[in-house]
């Protein structure tokens, strides 16, 4: 069923000089899944989500999203086309308070905007902080505006890059129950995570990616057990290296 | 907003009365106040909401001045050059917008500070048009009273500062400021930056435009040094930092203080007074990075406003 992917890239590259970022990515994100998206340091995962936002537009390939070929489209299009994406470092308007944060975002001419806003933000418990700067937000907090703030779009699918990275305990229980509940709503997410536990409760299926290319997809558990992607994050294997040389 | 209203409403009815009580010589300089906030509120519509340092407004006045001159000259009522400086004006700043709002930080403030250079040199070498650096003196017949100007510079104050009081409460300031706190992420949540900063540009163009006509009928006299000031550029950046940037009132204030400082002192202390200005600017930017009007404001109370209820509402 072709109509059941909401995202899917084909063969998409992205090159730094002879740095080879990306190298022909294909990935589909089903909807209303939420997908993950691993893989070592630098394997290219920040970059994928770059050049599908619209932030780099210097790839080459296909990215469709609900069938609609959207690279080379500027991010603010992408967004208003449904795709939105959060940092993997905050990046709240500091000088602007948290409502203006998620008002900034909202479609415009949406009269239900603020509504919106202040229910996202008493959602979350945030409503004494809803007139303070985001500069006087804790960093946790700042993570929390910012993800709030790509929902006010009512995007119909997600890229989160690490959205829990810095966050304490209890603010990180509010935002995957925030998660689960938006995907509950009919939101897909594509979610990059360092944390396996996260990623096996959450996610299905799960992409890994390793020095530019998927070298592994499927359930969690398939994931896991696949020597590739063992591989990838500790290094070749005694045994293995045995067989090889 | 109430409160901006009514106290926006007495200075204006304020300064209105003023031809009344005061001698040329006041009127005069509080003709130069007015000129000065129109600018400074012209400048913070672009660089105070939106972060872009512009070092070259000046040039925007230049050509204000030029075309309302020769208008004048050639013949045209006042007030319609008045109008086709502004439109000049504007009509300049957009492809020039479109061009250089495409450079960043220091980048967009130095190709500004070229581009009143460019005009400068433009005013003083096409002779024909100009008549270079011996400049254009207009015939005291052809020029409005001192009260007229007097009031058509309040009128473009209170324009450029409605402007903004205006843009401020709309989506389109909340806009402007978001590029101003990260442009990358504006645009990452559905903001079109470039459209957004070319408006702001253009719009910030048709004040500086038609002050700078009216500033050509109250010295009678313009050369492409005068209008095409450097200082000119360095007094709106300074203005509204004093007073508080992307602010309704700030630049007023910004205006107001360095404007009386100057009067006050420049009889007794002919050179001194520009180096108290600049101990005050170097003063504040320490102390008040956010401008005077940063203290007067009042801190907001987290958790006491009516907003946190209507928020706590919300979210059951």
């Amino acid at each position: 069923m072709v109509d059941d992917i909401i995202l899917e890239t084909r063969g998409l590259r992205r090159d730094f000089g002879g740095v080879q970022a990306l190298r022909g990515v294909n990935l589909q994100v089903h909807r209303t899944s939420i997908t993950g998206l691993i893989g070592p340091n630098g394997s290219g995962k920040t970059t994928l989500f770059q050049v599908v936002s619209g932030m780099d537009r210097g790839g080459n390939g296909k990215v469709l999203f609900n069938d609609q070929p959207i690279l080379g489209l500027r991010p603010w299009q992408i967004y208003r086309l449904g795709l939105a994406r959060t940092f993997q470092l905050s990046r709240v308007f500091p000088g602007l308070t948290v409502l203006q944060n998620l008002l900034v975002a909202g479609r415009p001419g949406d009269r239900g905007a603020r509504k919106r806003a202040l229910g996202l933000i008493g959602r979350v418990k945030l409503c004494e902080h809803v007139n303070a700067l985001g500069s006087e937000l804790s960093y946790g907090q700042q993570r929390l505006v910012e993800f709030l703030r790509v929902l006010m779009c009512n995007p119909a699918l997600i890229l989160l890059d690490e959205p829990a990275a810095g966050v304490n305990p209890t603010l990180r229980h509010i935002l995957w129950e925030l998660v689960r509940h938006i995907n509950g709503l009919g939101t897909s997410v594509l979610i990059i995570e360092h944390n396996m536990n996260v990623i096996a409760d959450l996610c299905d299926p799960v992409y890994v990616l390793n020095e530019g290319e998927i070298i592994a997809q499927g359930d969690f558990d398939t994931v896991r057990a696949d020597p590739r992607v063992l591989e990838a994050y500790f290094g070749r294997t005694q045994r293995s290296g045995g067989t090889t040389s | 907003m109430r409160l901006d209203l009514s106290l926006g409403l007495i200075l204006v009815l304020l300064a209105a009365l003023a031809p009344v009580a005061t001698n040329d010589y006041q009127l005069s300089f509080l003709l130069q106040l007015l000129l000065m906030v129109a600018l400074a509120q012209s400048w913070n519509l672009i660089s105070g909401m939106t972060g872009y340092v512009s070092f070259g407004h000046a040039v925007f006045f230049g050509v204000g001045a030029y075309t309302g001159a020769l208008l004048l000259v050639a013949g045209h009522s006042w007030w319609a050059a008045v109008g086709w400086a502004a439109l000049i004006a504007t009509a300049l700043a957009l492809p020039i917008g479109l061009l250089t709002l495409r450079l960043h930080g220091p980048y967009f403030a130095i190709a500004m500070l070229g581009l009143n250079e460019v005009g400068r040199t433009v005013a003083t070498l096409w002779v024909d048009l100009t008549e270079g650096g011996d400049g254009i003196a207009l015939s005291p017949a052809l020029l409005p009273a001192l009260e007229t100007n007097y009031y058509a510079t309040l009128f473009l104050a209170v324009l450029a500062t409605l402007a903004i009081g205006v843009v401020l409460g709309t989506r389109f300031g909340l806009e402007l400021q978001a590029i101003r706190e990260d442009e990358g992420a504006a645009e990452m949540v559905g903001v079109n930056t470039t459209r957004d900063k070319v408006i702001a540009f253009a719009a910030s163009a048709v004040i500086p435009g038609a002050a700078g006509a009216v500033y050509a009928y109250y010295t009678s006299f313009i050369d492409p040094l005068s209008v095409f000031l450097p200082a000119l550029n360095i007094q709106m950046v300074a203005m509204v930092l004093l007073g508080g940037r992307g602010t309704l009132w700030g630049p007023v204030i910004g205006v107001v203080i360095v404007m009386s400082v100057r009067e006050l002192t420049w009889a007794e202390f002919p050179t001194l007074h520009l180096a108290l200005l600049g101990a005050l600017m170097i003063l504040v930017i320490l102390f008040l990075p956010e401008g005077i009007l940063s203290v007067l404001r009042k801190r907001r109370g987290p958790g006491s406003t009516r907003l946190a209820e209507e928020c706590r509402q919300q979210g059951e």
